[in-house]
């Protein structure tokens, strides 16, 4: 029996899958817990094949009402296309400049105190857990609609993640260079600067671009809640049942977020 | 220089690194900490300028006791310290390098906008030439060999302008030649500048060659303290164990053979 807990592939005896009764009997019992966690699911969600074959003519439908597009509304969309990127744009910046004193305080290795270490880490986890939409609305109560709650609730949201992810390639940096400094006499920011910040940099930019292209989609969506960008056209043309110029608003996002994720991976390949 | 009384360290999990070392270090020696690893030797390295803070005893550098941050930090600012594994920061151009052990010398505000005053840059170029990488100065410090590299935290570690040389197995990740060059231009440094050099190795033969005096370390206590000559075959056998270092019924010292599987 101990040898089973050894990790190590190659020192693991070779015996038959059935072998060992209790194994076996663990293995049928965790089928069982998972089969009947997907069962549970399906009745919460009402999964229903036959519903969805039922629809499918209804989407056909849809389908053929969307097409062809409506190519006449493109040089209207050009003014919230250029809004959406704007969006993006300054949602990530402002994400980044809230991240580097979060991040900074949320690494074990570097916090001040504990205390602020755990304090910023929920504040991340806690900004990460709320979705955009729902900081878009809260902000759209607070400053009214339009692009700026936009900008506000991608930056909210964007901050979780960039500062999670800075504290974590903080925490995992090699320690040898900062033990180097700190014994030179070094400070505490000047070895951030001299001894992290060199061996993040290249992993934080490319998480900062990833994040971009992520906040450019979400940034589609958000005028759905009146929080500017395309998505309101999207919306409206939805609501008066003019889909083929849906169609088009569809496209059009299609091509600006293949675009983004183009500038985004060159930009990366120039730096790295 | 440096006066260490009754030093002890006993890490979080009960392992009882130093055990009571009294050691006086004069200016301008070259000592060489001689041990099997896990004798203490790194330990009492970093003990020395506070890298590991001691559970006990006293350091008194340059007449007086070290207390306190501030007084840490002044002290580091007077010691260099030379890695096993270099500790350059990589993705940093070798002059860089060199200019972090002006850190603690510059202006906080200006060095961490990457600004240094032009003597600074020159006194820098001045140390690589020292260790023969002049022409390497602008080149990424991980491009350089790990010969290269630890002359470098050597550069680093003269930039600082300090009166003693802490080096950490400097020379325990080179081939033997790289090895030799290191230690070397350590004794140079000592020779020339007046540095007092204390350096932890675990090969007899470069330590009998370039030590003026010799401390043997086990099991964190102080076991040999030579000045001068060649090791004994009794001293050696003190500090790496075998039929003289506990009595002669030790001779076959099974404790030491680990048949565990890694």
């Amino acid at each position: 029996m101990p040898l089973r807990k050894n990790p190590s592939l190659a020192l693991r005896p070779i015996t038959p899958w059935f072998g060992d009764a209790q194994v076996v009997m663990r293995r049928l019992l965790l089928l069982a817990v998972l089969v009947a966690i997907y069962v549970w699911s399906a009745f919460g969600t009402n999964l229903n094949v036959a519903e969805l074959i039922r629809g499918i003519p209804q989407l056909g439908d849809i389908i053929s009402r969307m097409l062809p597009p409506n190519l006449n509304i493109l040089p209207r969309l050009v003014g919230p296309t250029v809004e959406t990127l704007q969006i993006s744009i300054w949602g990530t910046t402002l994400a980044i400049i809230f991240t580097i004193p979060f991040g900074l305080a949320a690494a074990r290795n570097i916090a001040p105190h504990p205390l602020i270490y755990k304090a910023s880490r929920f504040i991340l986890n806690a900004t990460r857990s709320i979705s955009e939409i729902i900081f878009a609305l809260v902000f759209v109560a607070a400053v009214g609609l339009g692009p700026f709650p936009g900008v506000l609730a991608l930056a909210f949201h964007s901050v979780g993640m960039l500062g999670k992810f800075l504290a974590d390639s903080i925490e995992n940096i090699d320690s040898g260079p900062v033990e180097a400094l700190v014994a030179t006499g070094a400070s505490k920011w000047q070895v951030i600067i001299y001894a992290i910040v060199p061996q993040i940099l290249p992993e934080f930019v490319t998480l900062c671009l990833y994040r971009w292209e992520l906040n450019f989609r979400s940034a589609t969506i958000l005028g759905i809640v009146g929080a500017g960008g395309i998505g309101f056209e999207l919306i409206t043309s939805m609501r008066l049942f003019k889909y083929q110029d849906m169609t088009t608003v569809l496209i059009v996002v299609l091509v600006m977020v293949s675009i983004v994720d183009y500038i985004s991976s060159w930009v990366r390949s120039k730096i790295i | 220089m440096i006066a260490i009384r009754d030093l002890r360290k006993e890490f979080g999990n009960g392992t009882k690194a130093l055990r009571g070392i009294d050691l006086t270090i004069a200016s301008g020696q070259f000592t060489v900490l001689l041990g099997p690893s896990g004798a203490g030797k790194s330990t009492l390295l970093r003990c020395i300028n506070g890298l590991v803070k001691p559970s006990g005893g006293e350091i008194f550098f340059a007449g007086s006791a070290v207390h306190g941050v501030k007084q840490l930090e002044d002290v580091r600012r007077q010691m260099g310290m030379i890695f096993q594994q270099f500790n350059l920061v990589k993705r940093l151009s070798v002059i860089e390098n060199v200019l972090c052990g002006r850190l603690a010398h510059s202006n906080v505000f200006a060095s961490c906008l990457k600004l240094f005053p032009q003597q600074d840059i020159e006194y820098a170029l001045h140390c690589l030439n020292r260790v023969g990488l002049s022409e390497k100065a602008y080149q990424r410090a991980d491009q350089l060999s790990g010969g290269q590299q630890q002359r470098v935290g050597i550069a680093r570690a003269l930039a600082q302008n300090p009166k003693v040389i802490l080096a950490d197995e400097p020379v325990a990740s080179l081939d033997p030649r790289s090895a030799d060059r290191v230690m070397s231009i350590l004794r140079e440094i000592n020779r020339d500048d007046g540095i007092t050099v204390i350096v932890s190795l675990h090969n007899i033969e470069l330590a009998s060659k370039y030590a003026e005096r010799i401390v043997g370390l086990r099991d964190g206590a102080l076991v040999v303290d030579k000045s001068g000559g060649a090791l004994t075959p009794w001293e050696v056998e003190r500090i790496y164990g075998g039929k003289y270092a506990d009595g002669a019924d030790d001779c076959c010292d099974f404790k030491q053979v680990n048949y565990a599987p890694a």
